[in-house]
């Protein structure tokens, strides 16, 4: 089996409102390699979501992006946002799938889950009824469920949320991708459901070496389940590198602020939450997007954009005081 | 308001179309009703822009003077038959229960009747008037209307917007009007843009059964009917009739869809 | 008459000893939906609730966790009374709520408020911060009183007066959800549903959230029905948990009955597979 390696170099994506460019995130770059699993942790409305999209070109008309993105492994490289519109369909599904948080909504009600998993398979599958039919069970099956046929021929409505998430996970793998795009799956699940999703995750990642891609903005299980680590605060790259090494030694002061809400909600307390922003963002200068919240901001971080700082083993902040 | 392009675009074609059919009658040399036998069937020429008709008439005038009939009656029957359609649908939409079922089984009853039979029938025993015939139009025009806001009232009832009004204790009056109407708006004014071209071309068919304009007088709608009996001989007659027909419907369809911006808070600045 | 009404937050079984009050009171509730004859075939059903009965006493906060599907919701929707087809009964202050005349359920429903997970579904995009507040206000209120209410509850949502003259598209996530609540308080309510109130929110947010709630609680006396998916937020503000599996009120106790000696199978695992 081949593997896809994915280089995400200085991407940045603009909407235009009202004649002014909007910076949704800029300037991101990682690396994503086969069979890893990639967490992207932020807050909502960081533009978390649109890097997802963007990938795949899902964003909005009025959007505009720049830098690269190349997809290797395949006989040619292909910029996924340079190439042309053809050849983005031929990697949408059969090259990158994806699935999004709310499964009802991208499912079709009037169809049952078999019917739309068949029209998610390849070609050479759906050719053949029994090949497909028995694909679909496998699918099903792999997944975790018990009567794979029973849930072939049920419509979405009659099923839970978790197990609409599996069906829209068989959806978005059954076109036998290589690259998992995973938009905030877990948030709308149970602890039962959100753990059996990531064991899934776990599993398609050694049985068909997918690698995946993971957006959700819980900072302590991305920890657990992650190899690899995104920070984005309002669509900037605070800081990446090994999951492990950042949670022992995290070098940007969100991250820890991050860490440290999610601590809380177990003190007698009760949760802390991150203090507001003391400065309305716009009269924010040119400094740290996060300086307004930081605990540690020093007058600096105001008026100068930190540099990009790497560390060892690929681990980088974006800090003028990064921690010890 | 006036800052949307679309919206200017279409106002200013629409009031150009109104101010052309209103005034210039006025001060066109030639009037739409003598005929002149030695000029039948001309093509548009530099004395007749737009060619003359079988009986010699200039066109142009004629254009003109049909104008006033057919945007008048484009006009009135369209706001008429919105404004039954919309309250039938928002009622039948809101209440639901056998006040829908009722409303929504007349709404097919009348869309069964086989229209020209009444009308034929109302020409026999009456005398056919202008009026009438803004009547008749009216009345048998609401029932799209009435069924896209029905459906419309119907999803937006299911909001969380709505349901958080009814949980305030408004008055469903308060809740239709204030959280339903303005909300189902946009499909309302796209069917009203679309209503205004048809109701022209209907008027051709009620004038051809003599309930609408009696020769000699002109509406769009006739004008192009007269232009089929020779098509290919005539094609003027046709085709501006048919191009003032198309650039009418092309500007209240601007206007709709500027309407639609203006009054959208993501790109306006008005609370409805 | 506050200073009859008991502290709102801390223990509840203290308030359950001296008068142990009633609000609401929901007796053997099930709901199907889809039941309907065409051409004489019954269709098929589905059960979303199936004999659900609860007490909720004032100024406690009782939880309802489940996964999507297991009929949280629905509940919600119940005791909103915006479920049409129903058994059983909800009684609050002793008189069922299916049975209230139009005004009454007016009365009824400015007492009992909702706040939903979707901040931005739940705001007329229409209207103004401003008209949306002014929609929850007594209309019998003088317009020097409706400013100060309108103020009164912004402020205790800690927003500021300069998002009055904003569309709901102009806020960001956390704001809307702050307007929905300062809502819900406008109409002088005595009990919150918060259907999945928070969930979708990131954690800070949803730390700032709970903490204004549990302060809004103590303030104007209320009582919440915190219905959720995460067991993490509800370890924070119930005082009982009931926990909801196929439309099915499996377990219900005090939270930490629940949390520390569950009974069922399901739950013992909910809590095993818990985020932390």
């Amino acid at each position: 089996m081949d593997h896809l390696t994915l280089e995400v170099r200085n991407l940045s994506l603009f909407i235009q409102s009202e004649g002014v460019d909007k910076t949704i995130f800029e300037e991101v770059s990682f690396n994503f390699s086969a069979s890893s699993l990639l967490a992207i942790v932020g807050e909502s409305g960081g533009g978390k979501s649109l890097l997802c999209k963007s990938l795949l070109r899902l964003t909005p008309g009025n959007a505009r992006l720049s830098g690269s993105a190349v997809l290797s492994g395949l006989p040619t490289p292909i910029d996924l946002i340079s190439c042309s519109e053809s050849e983005m369909e031929s990697i949408r599904g059969r090259r990158i799938g994806m699935i999004f948080q709310e499964p009802a909504s991208s499912m079709n009600p009037v169809m049952t889950c078999g019917k739309q998993i068949f029209d998610a398979l390849p070609k050479n599958v759906r050719s053949d009824k029994l090949l497909a039919r028995r694909r679909i069970a496998e699918l099903l099956e792999f997944v975790g469920f018990k009567e794979p046929n029973r849930i072939a021929r049920s419509y979405p409505h009659e099923l839970s949320g978790g197990m609409l998430q599996k069906v829209a996970t068989v959806l978005a793998i059954a076109g036998e991708p290589l690259i998992l795009i995973a938009d905030e799956p877990s948030t709308a699940l149970d602890a039962i459901n959100r753990f059996e999703l990531m064991e899934l995750f776990q599993r398609l990642r050694k049985e068909f070496g997918m690698s995946i891609l993971w957006v959700t903005h819980e900072l302590r299980s991305a920890l657990t389940y992650a190899d690899e680590l995104l920070v984005l605060y309002d669509g900037n790259m605070m800081e990446s590198g090994k999951a492990a090494e950042i949670a022992e030694h995290p070098k940007h002061p969100y991250t820890k602020a991050l860490m440290d809400v999610e601590k809380s909600f177990r003190e007698p307390d009760g949760p802390r939450p991150i203090p507001e922003e003391i400065l309305p963002a716009e009269n924010r200068s040119a400094g740290c997007v996060f300086a307004g919240r930081c605990e540690f901001a020093k007058p600096i971080c105001r008026i100068e954009r930190p540099k990009w700082e790497s560390g060892e083993n690929r681990h980088g902040w974006r800090c003028h005081f990064p921690l010890k | 308001m006036w800052r949307d392009k679309i919206f200017r675009f279409g106002i200013i074609l629409v009031l150009t179309i109104l101010v052309l059919c209103v005034c210039l009658p006025w001060v066109m040399p030639q009037d739409p009703y003598t005929q002149n036998l030695e000029e039948i069937s001309q093509p548009p020429s530099l004395s007749h822009p737009f060619g003359t008709d079988f009986f010699g008439r200039d066109l142009f005038s004629r254009i003109l003077y049909g104008g006033r009939l057919s945007l008048t009656i484009g006009i009135i029957v369209t706001f008429f038959a919105v404004a039954i359609g919309t309250i039938i649908g928002m009622i039948s939409g809101y209440f639901g229960g056998w006040i829908d079922v009722a409303l929504m089984r007349f709404v097919d009853v009348m869309l069964g009747f086989p229209r020209l039979f009444i009308l034929l029938t109302v020409v026999g025993f009456t005398r056919p008037s202008f009026g009438l015939m803004l009547v008749i139009l009216s009345l048998f025009s609401w029932m799209e209307v009435a069924r896209i806001v029905r459906a419309e009232v119907l999803t937006a009832r299911e909001r969380l917007y709505v349901k958080s009004a009814v949980a305030l204790g408004l008055n469903r009056r308060r809740v239709l009007f204030r959280y339903i109407f303005p909300n189902i708006l946009g499909p309302i004014i796209v069917s009203a843009t679309l209503m205004i071209g048809s109701v022209i071309v209907i008027e051709s068919g009620l004038s051809f059964i003599g309930l609408g304009v009696q020769p000699p007088g002109a509406s769009w709608g006739t004008i192009l009917n007269q232009g089929f009996q020779d098509l290919a001989g005539a094609w003027w007659i046709t085709l501006f009739s048919g191009l003032a027909i198309v650039v009418t419907v092309i500007g209240f369809n601007l206007v709709g869809e500027g309407l639609i911006n203006v009054l959208d808070p993501k790109t306006g600045e008005r609370e409805l | 008459m506050s200073w009859i009404r008991k502290p709102a937050s801390g223990n509840y079984k203290m308030i359950m000893n001296s008068d142990c009050e009633k609000l609401l009171d929901v007796k053997e509730l099930t709901v199907r939906y889809g039941q309907r004859k065409t051409f004489g075939l019954r269709e098929k059903t589905v059960v979303a609730l199936n004999n659900v009965s609860f007490l909720i006493h004032r100024g406690e906060t009782l939880a309802l966790v489940g996964e999507t599907g297991s009929g949280k919701s629905t509940i919600a929707m119940s005791i909103l009374h915006f479920v049409a087809r129903h058994s059983g009964e909800i009684l609050y202050r002793g008189k069922n709520i299916w049975k209230y005349k139009r005004g009454e359920l007016r009365a009824y429903h400015r007492k009992v408020q909702p706040v939903f997970q979707n901040a931005d579904e739940s705001l007329n995009p229409r209207l103004k911060v401003r008209s949306t507040l002014l929609d929850a206000l007594d209309p019998a209120l003088s317009s020097e009183e409706k400013n100060r209410r309108i103020i009164e509850c912004l402020s205790a949502v800690q927003l500021n007066e300069n998002v009055l003259s904003r569309f709901p598209h102009q806020l960001s996530g956390g704001q809307k959800q702050r307007v929905c609540i300062a809502r819900a308080l406008a109409t002088e309510s005595e009990m919150l549903i918060l259907d999945e109130a928070i969930s979708s929110q990131d954690l800070s947010l949803q730390a700032h959230l709970l903490k204004l709630l549990s302060e809004l609680k103590q303030k104007f006396s209320l009582t919440y029905l915190y219905i959720s998916h995460d067991l993490e937020t509800v370890r924070v503000i119930a005082d009982r948990v009931g926990i909801l599996k196929d439309g099915r009120l499996i377990e219900i106790g005090d939270k930490d009955e629940i949390f520390n000696s569950p009974k069922e199978s399901y739950t013992q695992l909910l809590l095993e597979r818990s985020r932390f």
